[in-house]
């Protein structure tokens, strides 16, 4: 249903979010191969899995334009589109479309972006290729306007609406009519308005503005017509059959009043509905497409594939709505009708159940239903149950109740949900049968049935087959049970009114018992001993028929009766091990019976030889998956004529195995029924002749003749045609199965990745007790030095004696042994956590190639991006947080570091251009590197532009290395590009650089040769949960400095402290910094001694800055723990740990604190020498 | 570690149109907060001060292996008499998923009123409290309960912190004592 199936969403988002990102990679790819089939199929596989999930999920846009895009990549995969740029680009801005969408899924749960531009770009791409497809332009001109009201978010309420329409539609219709002959005008034209009135409401509230204003102004219409009525002049009330009409081009959906009308799209309606069951009941049938209609040959067959094609164009985007399948069709006018009809009087004849025609845009289809998706499937699983659990308590409700129709509608949504996910996994059987359920509920609902007790059982049955399949796929995910039975079923309950009785009161019956009768031999649990028993069966039945057809020619009757004993023996042992025991006492019967005619042979006596007829149509009969075989001498090229052909010896029940085969073979194959009619007619001729004289010589001469005739008509096609047909009319048992045996190894082959998808809360909320235990793992470590303390205490002070001084320290060693294994058990703990919340950087380095097209599009330049170590893995957050960053170093290196093609050339180095993003583990780092070869960072440059910006003095400046200079560009506002394009030169990107890596507490080195290229290099802790940490004290209180931030630590004697405007400064191997005293900063009560003091240094933007500390108290280990945002705003903190005695210790920003203190100090200085202007001022 | 009082939770079917409070007392100053929102009461938490935080956060706490913040409520409401009494009682309050301690005087016993006897807050300021914290007040025996919004007390002030990031960087430069 178009309303969104909130419950799936979040699973559809990350699974789009990976196709898509997927897509992109491919889509670059194709850029690079533009004539790559297998890439075609590559790109074309994610589109379709996500086309399949929006349908299932509801999401109109995403599926439309997945939709479109899959026709576009069907016309390249087929050739008849080469895959310039333009489409390419075309396709990934579709692709970035899509994205989008499932963006504003993820954030505001609904699709906000329109699709409708790009649709109509790639069906204007479409058409382009398209002058051979028969898609008539002006259908699809009509089908668009429909999709405007059918896109409607909710489509529950749009039912509403729908009902409430056609209701006030109907009496408006009726108005309009009654109006001409009525005398009170004026009365039927205020109802009239009374009516647009409650239809101006509704279309209101559901937002259509545009039918709003229609309906305003047919008001005004209608208004205008009264006032005429009171004067008295007799308006025209045509404007009234305007109104309905442009209200039923609106909405195609509403059914006329009108008979002339009605009629027509009555029986479009049916004719859809027909369509749908046979389409539906067999879509892996792909062979029988190909067959041709010999009859009115080509136009039947372009008929029916402009219908599909209307049909899928128009409900296409929404095949799983039960209560769209029959509005697809909107009135295009007589002609194109008329097309529908007879393609569909056409199909209908043919029996209609199992014909595939053609699918256009379709050929997907088989692919998604072969394949079943593993990683959704236990998911279904679990819901399937639920819902056929739920399904079978309403079902028992339903046969006390049968007329309720609250509880058929709450029959049809567990089977719709069950319907939805089986296609979305790919579970062709169970949504086949489900649909047929759907169709047959749907009747139910309208009334067009009443629920017998005969319908509830089958609705049980099917119900059953259901549960029996899910149960399959949980053993061992394939569906193993046929359905093809019960579809027949339902469909001839379905179709037993749907026709109301028009053409199949006959036909109906005899394939129901065929249905039925085929239903017990294909109950068959394992399915794959079926087919092999049908092919051996097959084999033999051909083989029967052959000596069958020899037998009255044959000089040596008793041989030919021996082969078939022996035919007729192997198919009685198959019967055996299938444990038929009906069909091996028929065997032994026919066994009996040839013996007994091989005998009298023997004996000399004359026999009657149709006793192989008549066990061969009893065969027949009882299978009608056999396929006829035509006789050696008279091949035929025409499929439809096979079955006519093997019928000429069958003389005894001539008629009847006819019109057996008349019925079964609409449920066999896709054979035309409709032979040519001349010879059909002189075949029914001689056969009734051959009748009525019984058996004899004469008659077989006739009907040779009769075939000599075809024979002679169809020559030239001859010889191979017996091969292709018997293909095609192979029927859909073995094709089916052969599509399972070839499912099964890739479905070995594939590794069953067992996941779970968890809510990231839940991972960090264990990381955050895992912390715990390492915190309680200090604790302990610390009571064990309490202890041993102790244990010197009591040894020392107390004096205990030496054998008591023993128990304690044995007690203290089993401590220390028991808190070394609590330590490992933590430490893998810890580990096993922090590999849960690991990612592989593939998933953001996967956006730059993305990112390098976007950048050289339009540029003269030309990179090849090498992506090195995707998997590394990182912590969850780190990665998120590292994208941003590496977007400026790469937009940097392609922006200044490489140089055009040309300039290139000229340096000698090759035209392309090489960008290596490589990630590698470096102890408990992970190392990144962007590395380019372009012109590098011209080090006089920087010089200018510092000095430009007045960073440093000329002879500063001269001074420094290049090692000292390229720092320099991670300065705020630093840029060395002489220009701003469009991607940077502002100067805000490395310095922002700088600022992410600092704040994951990683660093970054720049290392670049002039001409030669750059390397950019960031060292990232892999976690951001647990750091290590210098710990300091400060006044009473302990204080967490991450140790990333830490250069070294110092100790300070007071001398060595310096007064440099109001700034305290030491001298550090020949450099100058700045020292704060925490205490001061902290407002702590001052604890350090006098003499000398701890400095620990630290760095920040490549400034060193000096912390002074009352002690220092070691590294360890902390588990970060975040601070209410009120509390760490701007306090210099960038969360707390909680140290192994339960206290607190606040984790310094050091980013943040350097800033505070410099900014402070800055104004400090201001008021300073505000202070002496202003005392100067005073003097 | 820290003391810790218990409070049943009470059926709410059976006390339909009743409130139950939790009263406490700030400068002499009676006051209630529904006790749905109270987690639980400890005192004598060490709390950790927190450097450059407003003057009304006192510090924070452990909690568990949580570290909550601890407001000082009569910094907070600005109550400033003076009382002899000794404060080491923090309530800790879940509001709207937050969890925060609040030092008050003292905690003086569940009360349970009913919810229409509760009146809007007055015009006066009563004992010098800003009428915007306040969501009520009851009158029960004679004495004069003060019914707090405690979503207000605290997000009032992010609210008012958010807007003047700036302004407030100006103040914190400004202030001379905590210069280096």
């Amino acid at each position: 249903m178009s309303e969104i199936d909130m419950s799936l969403l979040p699973d559809f988002i990350v699974e789009a979010e990976e196709h898509l990102e997927e897509m992109e990679l491919m889509l670059l790819q194709l850029i690079e191969e533009p004539g790559s089939l297998e890439l075609l199929n590559d790109i074309f596989r994610p589109i379709h899995t996500i086309k399949g999930g929006a349908q299932y999920i509801g999401l109109q846009k995403v599926s439309k334009l997945a939709h479109s895009l899959e026709d576009l990549l069907d016309l390249m995969r087929e050739g008849k589109k080469k895959s310039s740029s333009e489409i390419i680009e075309t396709l990934i801005e579709a692709r970035d479309r899509i994205a989008l969408l499932v963006g504003e899924l993820s954030a505001s749960s609904c699709e906000e972006s329109s699709v409708d531009d790009l649709v109509a770009l790639l069906t204007g791409m479409l058409a382009d290729g398209k002058a051979v497809e028969v898609v008539a332009p002006a259908q699809d001109e009509m089908t668009t306007p429909q999709c405007d009201y059918q896109e409607e978010e909710d489509e529950e309420l749009f039912s509403v609406f729908l009902t409430h329409l056609q209701e006030n539609y109907t009496a408006l219709v009726t108005l309009t009519r009654e109006l001409p002959q009525s005398s009170d005008c004026i009365t039927l034209l205020n109802e009239s308005q009374a009516l647009l009135d409650a239809l101006h409401s509704s279309a209101n509230y559901m937002g259509y503005d545009e039918l709003v204003g229609r309906y305003n102004h047919w008001r005004s219409e209608i208004e205008q017509a009264i006032e005429a009525v009171i004067q008295g002049t007799s308006p025209s009330f045509n404007f009234m059959l305007d109104i309905s009409a442009e209200l039923k081009e609106r909405f195609p959906q509403l059914k006329d009043v009108d008979e002339s009308v009605g009629d027509v799209t009555d029986d479009v309606m049916r004719a859809f509905a027909e369509m749908e069951a046979a389409g539906e009941s067999e879509p892996d049938l792909p062979e029988g497409s190909s067959d041709p209609q010999p009859t009115t040959g080509e136009d039947v067959t372009e008929d029916v594939m402009r219908a599909f094609a209307e049909m899928e164009a128009a409900g296409g985007s929404e095949p799983d709505l039960p209560e769209s399948s029959s509005d697809p069709q909107p009135p295009t006018g007589e002609d194109v009708t008329d097309d529908v009809m007879r393609a569909f009087a056409e199909m209908e004849a043919a029996g209609g159940v199992e014909l595939a025609p053609e699918r256009p845009a379709s050929e997907d289809e088989p692919q998604s239903t072969s394949e079943i998706d593993l990683v959704l499937l236990p998911d279904f699983l679990v819901e399937a149950e639920e819902h056929l659990e739920e399904m079978e308590e309403m079902l028992l409700q339903l046969m006390k109740e049968p007329g309720n129709l609250e509880l058929l509608n709450d029959i049809f949504r567990p089977i719709h949900t069950l319907k939805g996910g089986a296609q979305y996994i790919g579970l062709d059987r169970i949504s086949r049968l489900s649909h047929s359920l759907e169709d047959l509920l749907d009747l139910l609902r309208e009334g067009e049935k009443s629920s017998s007790s005969e319908i509830i059982e089958t609705l049980m049955v099917a119900r059953d087959r259901i549960a029996l399949l899910v149960k399959e796929l949980t053993a061992n995910s394939c569906e193993t049970s046929s359905v093809d039975d019960l579809l027949t079923i339902l469909a001839a309950i379905t179709k037993g009114d749907a026709t109301g009785g028009m053409t199949t009161a006959e036909s109906v019956k005899p394939q129901d018992e065929i249905a039925q009768t085929a239903a017990i031999y294909q109950e068959e649990e394992d399915e794959e001993l079926f087919v092999i028993f049908l092919e051996h069966l097959q084999e033999n039945y051909t083989g029967l028929i052959l000596l069958a057809q020899e037998l009255p020619q044959s000089s040596d009757k008793i041989e030919l009766l021996n082969q078939s004993l022996v035919l007729i023996n192997a198919l009685r042992s198959s019967a055996n091990y299938m444990e038929y025991v009906e069909l091996v006492e028929r065997y032994q019967v026919w066994i009996g019976d040839v013996e007994q005619a091989v005998a009298h042979l023997t004996q000399g006596e004359q026999v009657e030889l149709d006793l192989m007829e008549s066990y061969l149509t009893e065969l027949r009969r009882t299978f009608p998956q056999l396929t006829d075989v035509t006789p050696a001498p008279a091949p035929v090229s025409d499929p439809s004529n096979i079955k006519v052909v093997i019928n000429e010896p069958v003389v005894g029940g001539l008629e009847d195995t006819l019109l057996k085969r008349d019925s079964t073979a609409r449920s066999s194959s896709a054979e035309q029924v409709k032979p040519p009619s001349e010879l059909y007619n002189n075949l029914s001729s001689a056969l009734d002749t051959s009748l009525s004289q019984g058996s004899n010589a004469e008659d077989y001469k006739n009907l040779q003749h009769v075939f000599d005739e075809l024979v002679s008509k169809n020559a030239g096609s001859a010889p191979s045609s017996e091969v292709q047909a018997s293909k095609k009319v192979t029927p859909s048992k073995p094709a089916a199965s052969a599509a399972v045996k070839e499912q099964k190894p890739s479905k070995m082959a594939r590794k069953i990745k067992k996941s779970v998808r968890v809510d990231a809360d839940k991972i960090d909320a264990l990381m955050n007790q895992v912390g715990e235990l390492v915190v309680d793992r200090s604790y302990f470590f610390q009571l064990f030095n309490e202890m041993r303390d102790l244990q010197r205490h009591l040894k020392e002070t107390v004096g205990l004696e030496q054998k008591d001084v023993k128990l304690v320290r044995t007690f203290i060693y089993r401590l220390s042994e028991a808190i070394a294994a609590l330590g490992r058990t933590s430490n893998e703990l810890q580990e096993g956590v922090m590999k849960m919340r690991m990612l592989p950087i593939s998933q953001i380095f996967n956006r730059y190639p993305r990112l390098i097209h976007d950048l050289t599009r339009n540029s003269d330049k030309q990179v090849n991006l090498i992506m090195k170590g995707e998997e590394t893995e990182l912590d969850r957050m780190i990665v998120e947080e590292l994208s941003d960053p590496l977007i400026h170093l790469i937009r940097n290196a392609v922006d200044h570091g490489i140089e055009s093609c040309e300039m290139r050339l000229k340096a000698g180095k090759p035209e392309k251009a090489t960008l290596v993003l490589e990630a590698y583990h470096e102890s408990n780092h992970v190392v990144i590197e962007v590395t380019d070869d372009g012109r590098g960072i011209d080090p006089e440059k920087i010089r200018k532009k510092a000095l430009e910006k007045e960073l440093f003095s000329a002879e500063e400046l001269e001074n420094m290395s290049t090692n000292e200079l390229i720092p320099l560009i991670l300065t705020a506002g630093f840029s060395t590009a002489d220009k701003i394009t469009g991607t940077s030169g502002r100067g805000v990107g490395m310095d922002v650089v700088k600022k992410n890596i600092e704040k994951l507490n990683g660093s970054l080195e720049i290392d670049s040769k002039l001409g030669i290229g750059s390397q950019i290099r960031l060292k990232i802790p892999l976690t951001l949960a647990i750091i290590h940490a210098l710990m300091v004290r400060v006044g009473g209180d302990l204080f967490t400095i991450p140790l990333a931030n830490v250069e070294e630590t110092v100790r300070v004697f007071k001398h060595e402290i310096s007064m440099v405007e109001g700034v305290e400064i030491i001298h550090l191997r020949g450099q100058t910094l700045p020292i704060f005293r925490l205490s001061t900063v902290f407002n702590e009560k001052c604890t350090e001694r006098p003499d000398k003091s701890f400095v620990v240094i630290v760095s920040v933007g490549g400034q060193r800055t000096g912390f002074v500390v009352d002690e220092l108290l070691g590294q360890e280990e902390v588990v970060i723990k975040p601070l209410a945002d009120y509390v760490q705003e701007k306090s210099g903190f960038s969360g707390a740990t909680i140290i192994g005695d339960g206290r607190i210790s606040l984790i310094l920003d050091v980013y943040e604190l350097v800033r505070m203190t410099a900014k402070r100090q800055a104004k400090k200085q201001l008021e300073q020498t505000d202070k002496i202007k202003s005392k100067i001022k005073l003097h | 570690m820290a003391e810790t009082i218990g409070f049943e939770k009470i059926e709410e079917s059976e006390d339909e149109g009743m409130l139950q409070l939790v009263g406490f007392e700030i400068a002499n100053q009676q006051f209630g907060v529904d006790i749905l929102l109270v987690q639980e009461i400890i005192r004598s938490a060490k709390v950790t001060a927190v450097p450059n935080s407003p003057e009304f956060v006192e510090g924070v706490i452990n909690l568990r292996g949580n570290i909550i913040p601890v407001i000082d409520l009569r910094k907070r409401l600005h109550l400033y008499e003076e009382t002899s009494e000794a404060r080491n009682w923090i309530l800790i309050l879940n509001i709207g998923d937050r969890v925060v301690g609040f030092i008050v005087d003292s905690v003086t016993k569940v009360l349970k009123i009913a919810e229409d006897s509760i009146e809007p807050p007055p015009e006066i300021v009563i004992g010098g409290l800003e009428n915007q914290y306040i969501a009520g007040v009851c009158d029960i025996t004679g004495v004069l309960f003060v019914i707090l919004d405690f979503s207000r007390v605290l997000f009032n002030e992010e609210y008012r912190m958010l807007k003047d990031i700036d302004q407030d960087v100006e103040e914190l430069l400004l202030d001379g004592d905590m210069m280096i």
